[in-house]
């Protein structure tokens, strides 16, 4: 049993009086959104908890096109609002619809999902892909760090005791964008084996400018670079989609996980590239089969 | 350390250890309808509905429950005068060994709750969470189908209507 030293609980219901709980180093305090992940592990050095709940950070707007996402809302009001499935092809709301299950939805906020990224964490993924801004508040500054930069390093290691995410904004999605995401795992709500997400701007058939990022194979998800390289600038055809599926799949830094071999990750890697490329570079109608 | 909390429409003032999940707290106070199965959210069985919604009482710590407004299946009926997922359960043959019953109910009452009018996707789901061992899932879903048949029914007469199982649907 552990959490013995917990001495309070509280519920502060503004931003600033969450961060005075949290900087004050004398109360070992520790931020609770969801709370999944103190359930599971509860900590043993902590005094008190402030469960952010009642903060007015529950939102979902849209702002000139783009999408403002309060960190404690849950993943379940992302699958239910028409906003997300009307954003970038619905590539947020295809990635909340797969999150765990209902129960888990509801309990598992967005925060939470970008602060505590696991191998199998979802949002991380298409926030890198979507070119995804984070805000972060605490004491003295709000800043605003790009999803690049906040998944170079697990957050929770880097944010100090007293910074907040308080919203995650989604950019203005191009018309001439596209934007796919696909999750393989083993039963319906099961942990991701890999998942992948592309983001292009196209002008015809030609590619303008492409993202490409793939999560499950290491604890942060990563981009790959030389695949885009090939495909940035040129006109989609089959040859050029195989090439670069090959080169995403040798390009990919993979962790060992005991649920998959290296070669199988691959693999996988190889047919989720060049599925999603054939359905929006090529617009090809990809049966579901075909990315698994 | 103490919280108030509300069980079943019922204020309940409670003593709670750091480490206590929602549902062992529930267990100990005497709600036995919400089970222990796998303790890591996936299985379902420990469903209660928290301000409405569907969640697993075994990854929720007790102490961060203060205040929550808490539904277990005990609210929903009786036996003398169960609720009609309760006889929509019993009568499409969704229950065997009953366990995942409790839990099952409640997604599907949170469910109707919102919409009275899913489809066979949309039942699908808000089940996802909640697995069966024993009847598989076609007489579950057909439960739900009923009860959501039987509550627009009384909705729209005002009083219950009967409707059998074998009533196509409305």
């Amino acid at each position: 049993m552990k959490l013995t030293e917990l001495q309070r609980v509280s519920y502060p219901e503004t931003v600033a009086g969450a961060i005075a709980i949290l900087s004050d180093e004398k109360c070992r305090a520790v931020a609770v959104g969801g709370g999944i992940t103190f359930a599971f592990t509860p900590p043993n050095n902590v005094e008190e908890m402030v469960c952010l709940r009642r903060l007015p950070l529950n939102y979902i707007k849209k702002q000139g096109g783009a999408i403002h996402i309060g960190s404690t809302t849950p993943i379940a009001d992302l699958v239910s609002s028409g906003v997300i499935k009307g954003y970038a092809d619905g590539i947020i709301w295809e990635t909340a619809r797969r999150i765990g299950s209902t129960l888990n939805r509801n309990l598992i906020t967005v925060g939470g999902n970008l602060v505590q990224p696991f191998i199998w964490s979802d949002l991380s993924t298409v926030a890198l892909a979507l070119g995804a801004r984070i805000i972060i508040q605490d004491k003295s500054k709000i800043r605003e760090l790009s999803a690049e930069e906040f998944f170079s390093l697990v957050p929770a290691k880097f944010l100090k005791p007293g910074s907040l995410v308080t919203e995650i904004i989604f950019p203005p999605f191009a018309k001439n964008a596209r934007a796919a995401y696909e999750k393989f795992t083993l039963t319906e709500f099961d942990y991701a084996i890999l998942k992948v997400a592309i983001v292009l701007a196209r002008t015809g058939k030609v590619c303008r400018e492409i993202t490409i990022v793939v999560g499950g194979a290491t604890v942060l998800p990563q981009r790959i670079r030389e695949a885009e390289e090939i495909l940035r600038g040129k006109t989609g055809s089959q040859i050029l989609v195989n090439e670069a599926s090959e080169l995403a799949s040798e390009e990919l830094k993979l962790v060992r996980d005991i649920r998959s071999s290296e070669k199988y990750k691959r693999d996988l890697c190889r047919v989720q590239v060049r599925g999603i490329l054939e359905k929006i570079l090529l617009d090809q109608k990809v049966p579901e089969w075909k990315l698994f | 350390m103490e919280i108030v909390l509300t069980i079943n429409e019922k204020e309940s003032r409670v003593e709670v250890l750091g480490a206590e999940t929602l549902l062992d707290l529930l267990r100990r106070l005497g709600y036995k309808s919400v089970k222990f199965g796998c303790g890591e959210g996936a299985c379902g069985v420990c469903t209660v509905l928290m301000d409405g919604r569907p969640v697993n009482s075994c990854l929720i710590l007790a102490v961060t429950a203060d205040g929550r407004d808490i539904i277990t299946v005990d609210d929903l009926g009786t036996i003398q005068k169960p609720h009609i997922l309760q006889t929509s359960f019993v009568e499409t043959g969704a229950v065997q060994c009953g366990f995942c019953t409790p839990g099952m109910i409640l997604a599907a009452k949170a469910l109707l709750d919102r919409n009275a009018s899913p489809s066979e996707d949309e039942i699908k789901e808000a089940l996802d969470g909640n697995l069966c061992r024993c009847t598989g899932y076609v007489q579950i879903i057909e439960a739900v189908q009923l009860a959501a048949r039987r509550i627009r029914a009384k909705k729209k007469t005002g009083k219950k209507k009967v409707i059998s199982k074998n009533t196509k649907k409305a």
